[in-house]
């Protein structure tokens, strides 16, 4: 033990200074061992910043736009990508170690996902090879390209102003909730009617396992595989919490991204650590902005404020959660959608209509007449109609 | 299992050392052995320190002090486990799981505190009547680029009556947080006293209060409205066994209702409810004979510009801030009574981010 004299007479008694330094020594160490390093959101930003580029020297280079797609794998035969949003596009460069023919492999895609590529503004051509699962989309091209390939993945009904409807689930914790028959009834909702997609895509508010190894995530992802539609998440506490962010970001991509599809605005904000990093928080300015006069539908898996507020199972401080909620009732956000809490609970925060939507897990909060579930959203891009949400049970 | 092993004879050494003083001799000189036994074996249970050098009455009051802890806690963490954290049952769980792990915590410092000092002798300050002050607060909110404040604050006694009244005031206008506090204490009776209202000599008291707070912040703007109700009590150790003479723990409860106003929300009753779980606990020592005190806490809430620790580990959120604080009596007669003089007093606290304060101020002799 060291005696610290932090301060000295008159500050202190001098006959007491051994029980005050005593106390000062004791709180600040334990003041300064708070800090750990196991669910950091800076460096998900660092993640995010290098999510979607990836080189396989003297072979390929990939950078897609907004990192909507991580690299899940580049080879002599091709790269394969993992979609966040129905729509991407990026650049592949390919240099002599490309093999011909080569391949795009979009997983996570929209099943009617359709392919532009272009060379110097020619159109480069690409023959649609069947998938493993309607979600896996494959593109063969037949010569390595005279140089980089701009290519777009659009969907055919982008410019449709109609309606349409997704799906939102949350903490599904594979392994202890019924993840299949989950998928399975939301794959009865999405069968097409009349030739047209029912439900376009999941959203989902994160916890998809949990501890977001690489031992859990892979029967998870083999059962995501069984899904007819996309599915694009966010971060949970468990699924980043455990020192797994490195594996997240190769894995299911950004933590912090944003989308647009049919005129409807989708960000998604990285709050597995009970509050919003400076970085992130910028970048959610320039989202709100993009999507100030659209229809915004905003996705975090921790919510800013517990509605049940002495529990705060929200953010650590509700001044963040203040600004965060402010900034998204400035920019006019139409409807939140969090997780985290394993019940539902439909609220407003900031006069935003909010829903939890935690019901992806069989052992949810007792005492509430809410089992697992997950919610289909009505979207209307003209904004005619407001955002309507509705609680699917899941036997 | 070595360190157990180790942990046990150290402890065994210091029972047979000790079987040959007396047991009433408490104050110790920071002799290695004792610091050690203060900190490891009080880490393990309450009162291990205090059986570690032969004090068995501490030890035992201090174990009871710390199962009582533990009890509380179960009483609250089981229900909340049990119903997974059900929105029926809350602020009284919450609340006791808190309260809980903070009575167990404070058991643990008054035993490392009793067996490393023996007890100082140190006392409480007397209440002043009155007093004004004038400080900085510094914040590294990296969402806002208001980081300094200043604060001004005003209290005053007045029989049993309390008021106090405080702003924090940015420059630049932006942030502009006012308090305003009104109690009743109800001092505990001295020795020998016939009269329950009046202040112990000791510093040690029960308080009700009520108090109102309005914060308006944000580049964005937010205007939070708070109303809470409070039910504090402080307890001078002197009185609870003689090795932890001079030190002090404090806790308060209460339960607040926050009115939050965001942008296009014109009127007060646009704005949004949230019941709040308001609470602290600290463990302190006296300095010298009314020359201050340090102390270490705990504080519940989650809507202090601190906000609620971040561990960075799975599950953040529920958990409050801790900080240190401090007052000190710079100039005028130190203990004898409430004479006039200046003080200073500092504050650090770690929730979601750094908040320091430091304020001069004057205290007021007797009315």
């Amino acid at each position: 033990m060291v005696r610290v004299r932090l301060l000295s007479s008159p500050l202190l008694g001098l006959r007491h200074q051994g029980a005050a330094s005593s106390l000062l020594l004791f709180g600040l160490l334990f003041l300064l061992a708070l800090p750990a390093c196991l669910n950091e959101p800076s460096e998900r930003i660092d993640n995010d910043r290098r999510v979607g580029h990836a080189e396989l020297a003297g072979v390929l280079r990939v950078d897609v736009d907004e990192g909507l797609a991580t690299v899940r794998e580049l080879t002599a035969a091709g790269v394969t990508l993992w979609a966040q949003a129905p729509e991407i596009a990026g650049v592949i460069e390919a240099w002599a170690g490309l093999t011909a023919p080569w391949r795009l492999t979009l997983e996570n895609a929209l099943p009617d996902a359709e392919l532009t590529a272009t060379v110097d503004g020619s159109a480069l051509a690409a023959t649609s090879i069947p998938g493993a699962r309607p979600t896996q989309r494959i593109w063969e091209f037949a010569a390595r390209p005279d140089g980089p390939v701009r290519f777009a993945v659009t969907a055919p009904d982008a410019a449709d102003p109609a309606p349409y409807r997704i799906v939102y689930v949350s903490d599904l914790h594979h392994g202890e909730g019924p993840t299949v028959e989950i998928f399975s009834r939301i794959n009865q909702d999405a069968a097409p009617v009349n030739g047209e997609p029912a439900v376009r895509f999941v959203l989902c508010g994160g916890d998809l396992t949990h501890r977001g190894t690489q031992g859990e995530l892979d029967p998870f992802l083999a059962d995501l595989a069984t899904l007819n539609i996309p599915f694009y998440t966010a971060a949970g506490n468990h699924d980043v919490g455990w020192d797994t962010a490195d594996l997240w970001a190769a894995t299911m991509g950004r933590a912090n991204f944003h989308f647009a599809f049919r005129g409807v605005h989708f960000t998604v904000l990285d709050t597995a650590g009970s509050t919003v990093d400076p970085t992130a928080f910028s970048w959610l300015r320039t989202w709100l902005d993009a999507g100030r006069d659209a229809i915004h539908v905003f996705v975090a898996h921790v919510p800013p404020l517990d509605p049940v507020g002495e529990r705060n199972a929200g953010f650590s401080s509700r001044t963040t959660a203040h600004r965060l909620l402010a900034a998204l009732a400035s920019a006019g956000v139409d409807l939140t959608l969090y997780g985290h809490i394993h019940s539902h609970y439909a609220f407003s925060n900031a006069g935003i209509p909010a829903h939890i939507s935690g019901g992806g897990i069989s052992e949810g909060e007792r005492g509430d007449g809410i089992g697992v579930h997950y919610l289909t959203i009505d979207l209307d891009p003209s904004g005619t109609i407001a955002p309507l949400v509705t609680v699917v049970p899941v036997e | 299992m070595n360190l157990l092993l180790s942990l046990l004879l150290v402890c065994q050494t210091s029972q047979t050392s000790q079987t040959s003083q007396t047991r009433q001799t408490y104050r110790t000189s920071w002799p290695r052995a004792v610091v050690a036994y203060s900190v490891v074996p009080g880490l393990v249970w309450p009162g291990a320190g205090h059986f570690c050098t032969g004090d068995d009455d501490g030890a035992k009051k201090l174990s009871w002090w710390g199962l009582a802890g533990l009890g509380l806690a179960a009483a609250g963490g089981i229900p909340l486990m049990l119903t997974n954290s059900s929105r029926h049952a809350t602020w009284l769980p919450v609340s006791a799981l808190w309260l809980g792990a903070g009575t167990f915590v404070t058991a643990k410092l008054a035993d490392w505190f009793g067996t490393a000092l023996g007890g100082t002798g140190a006392r409480a300050a007397p209440t002043p009547p009155w007093e004004v002050q004038a400080g900085l607060l510094w914040t590294d909110d990296p969402l806002t680029d208001v980081h300094a404040l200043g604060t001004l604050s005003a209290r005053t006694h007045w029989r049993n009556w309390h008021a106090a009244a405080s702003a924090e005031l940015a420059p630049s206008g932006e942030d502009r947080r006012l308090l305003l506090r009104l109690g009743r204490r109800f001092g505990l009776p001295a020795a020998g006293s016939t009269d329950p209202a009046a202040d112990a000599p000791d510093g040690s008291f029960w308080e009700a209060s009520a108090g109102v707070s309005d914060w308006r912040f944000g580049e964005d703007p937010v205007r939070l409205t708070t109303f809470e109700l409070w039910i504090e009590h402080r307890r001078d150790l002197a009185g609870v066994h003689p090795t932890l003479a001079g030190s002090f723990v404090q806790a308060g409860l209460g339960f607040g209702l926050e009115f939050a106003g965001y942008p296009g929300m014109d009127t007060f009753g646009d704005r949004e409810l949230s019941r709040l779980a308001l609470g602290y606990f600290e463990y302190g020592v006296f300095l010298g004979q009314g020359a201050g005190e340090v102390a270490f806490y705990y504080d519940q809430r989650h809507d202090t510009r601190a906000g609620g620790l971040m561990l960075h580990i799975s599950g953040d959120g529920p958990a409050g801030a801790v900080g240190l604080r401090g007052r000190h009596r710079l100039t005028g007669r130190r203990g004898s009574d409430a004479g006039g003089g200046w003080f200073l007093t500092w504050d650090a606290a770690r929730g979601a981010h750094w908040v320091v304060q430091l304020g001069l101020g004057w205290q007021g002799g007797s009315w």
